[in-house]
């Protein structure tokens, strides 16, 4: 029983869904509950009200867009996402991340928006968002907007938006994820993801680092030495500022910048390989 | 708040406060105890239902939110007395439960890879397997009979394929 006072409702429709949020104090929109649950058990989150948009349709599927890209409706299960075709052969970081999360039970319920807006710890779809150059589609109270998936991890979703949907360039196979999880809760101790494109890399971390980041520096360093082996990327690691690594429980910032490099490193072969 | 949920089949109606876990409705609303709660916070897997088709664990679901869909529990899989299902009667075979205290959710998990391996016609490899058992903790087995387990269960529904 989740102690607090609350209420419970399930709107029929993305705009009543909308309009409940902004019109309630506390109102807190809910999809799998794999974080907000635990969350509002433990009183690190007070929400008064819990919006349900798990079975919302406007929020579900995935579908390839006029434009080349993957929509992925912000309430798809992860198991979904971890096991769709189109997902796997074109946005393969993207599944691999969803994967990685947690169990099946976690994946079954848990949704793509949520993971990549769960607060307090670092989960792993933000970083192979981010590698994969996505956008997300935002709806709330002034209409619709996208932001970059990294725009999102740095400043969340705006209050009494809901994420609707994440847009995903649909590239193709050079891609991939690494994670190191926590023995105990799966969360990653150190995730990154890369996408080889047209342009060259793009690497984003998270866990060793205070949120999701793209390292673009990293990048630059890589595309200057033209040399991904694993020397040069743990050398590209190491030119980074100690202060960008966060320690956390049982880790040092040394450790964390080496375990990034080693992640990126092997992201980088199995993209390559993959390409 | 008026909920209807359909539990093993059948229709039930009742109010529930809108706080209240699926878990807690199952056993102390509904007298369905084989639904275990070992931490009461989404790691051990004690508490895993079917909900519409897909394992979840109950302990992280508000009654209120599965409103509307169908329910398993352990007690759905057999009626009582009756006999065991094919993973049930190849875990006892290999040794796959012990104190029992996770079996009934190691039951509802598995059978959720047992049946899409039917549905696929394939058998699932061992890290398969194992990774499906991520979120189910086990004091007693190791683990090892359990696999065992999985591995005859899948054997047995795919001789039963052949010979069908
Ligand atoms: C045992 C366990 C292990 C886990 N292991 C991992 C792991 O290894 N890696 C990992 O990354 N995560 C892990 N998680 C977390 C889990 O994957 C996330 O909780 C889940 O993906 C979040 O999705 P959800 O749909 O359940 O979100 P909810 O819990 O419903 O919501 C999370 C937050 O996002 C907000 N939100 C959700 N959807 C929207 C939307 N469409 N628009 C606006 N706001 C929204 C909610 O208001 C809330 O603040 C684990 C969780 C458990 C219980
Ligand atoms: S009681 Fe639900 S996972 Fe432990
Ligand atoms: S048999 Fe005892 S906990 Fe698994």
């Amino acid at each position: 029983m989740i102690l607090t006072e609350l209420d419970y409702v399930r709107p029929a429709g993305l705009d009543e869904a909308l309009a409940l949020l902004a019109g309630t104090r506390g109102a807190r929109v809910l999809a799998g509950g794999q974080s907000l649950l635990p969350d509002l058990r433990s009183g690190a989150d007070t929400a008064r009200l819990l919006i349900d948009v798990r079975r919302l349709a406007e929020l579900r599927g995935i579908t390839r867009t006029g434009t080349g890209e993957l929509r992925i409706g912000a309430a798809t299960p992860l198991a979904d996402l971890a096991a769709d075709p189109e997902v796997l052969a074109r946005a393969p970081e993207l599944a691999a991340a969803a994967r990685a999360n947690g169990d099946p039970q976690v994946r079954n319920l848990g949704t793509a928006g949520g993971n990549l807006l769960a607060a307090g710890r670092p989960t792993d779809l933000p970083v192979a968002a981010i590698a994969a150059g996505a956008r997300v589609e935002l709806a709330g109270p002034g209409g619709r907007r996208t932001a970059t998936a990294e725009e999102l991890a740095a400043a969340g979703a705006p209050p009494g938006s809901i994420l609707t949907a994440l847009l995903v360039p649909a590239t193709g196979p050079a891609a991939a994820f690494e994670k190191t999880a926590d023995r105990a809760t799966r969360y990653p101790v150190c995730a990154a993801a890369v996408r080889i494109t047209a342009d060259g890399v793009r690497v984003a971390v998270t866990g060793a680092t205070a949120r999701a980041l793209r390292l673009r520096d990293v990048e630059r360093r890589l595309a200057a030495g033209g040399d991904h082996s694993t020397e040069a990327v743990l050398a590209a690691f190491r030119a980074e500022p100690r202060s960008l690594f966060v320690p956390g429980p049982g880790t040092s910032a040394e450790y964390l910048g080496h375990l990034a490099g080693v992640l990126t490193a092997r992201a980088l072969a199995r993209a390559a390989a993959s390409a | 708040m008026d909920i209807s949920l359909n539990v093993n089949g059948s229709d039930r109606q009742f109010s529930a406060e809108p706080g209240e876990l699926l878990v807690e409705r199952l056993r102390d609303g509904l007298g369905l105890t084989g639904t275990k709660v070992g931490c009461d916070t989404g790691q051990c897997g004690t508490c895993v239902v079917r909900l519409d088709g897909r394992s979840v664990k109950s302990c992280l679901v508000l009654t209120a939110s599965a409103a509307g869909s169908e329910v398993t529990t352990v007690e759905g899989l057999t009626p009582p007395g009756g006999e065991l299902t094919g993973l049930q009667e190849a875990l006892r075979q290999e040794h796959g439960t012990q104190c029992g205290f996770c079996t009934p959710g190691m039951v509802m998990a598995l059978g959720e890879l047992v049946d899409k391996a039917a549905q696929e016609g394939t058998a699932p490899t061992e890290p398969e397997i194992r990774e499906w058992l991520t979120g189910n903790l086990c004091r007693c087995t190791g683990y090892h009979s359990v696999v065992r387990g999985v591995q005859r269960a899948c054997a047995a529904s795919a001789a039963g394929r052949q010979d069908g």
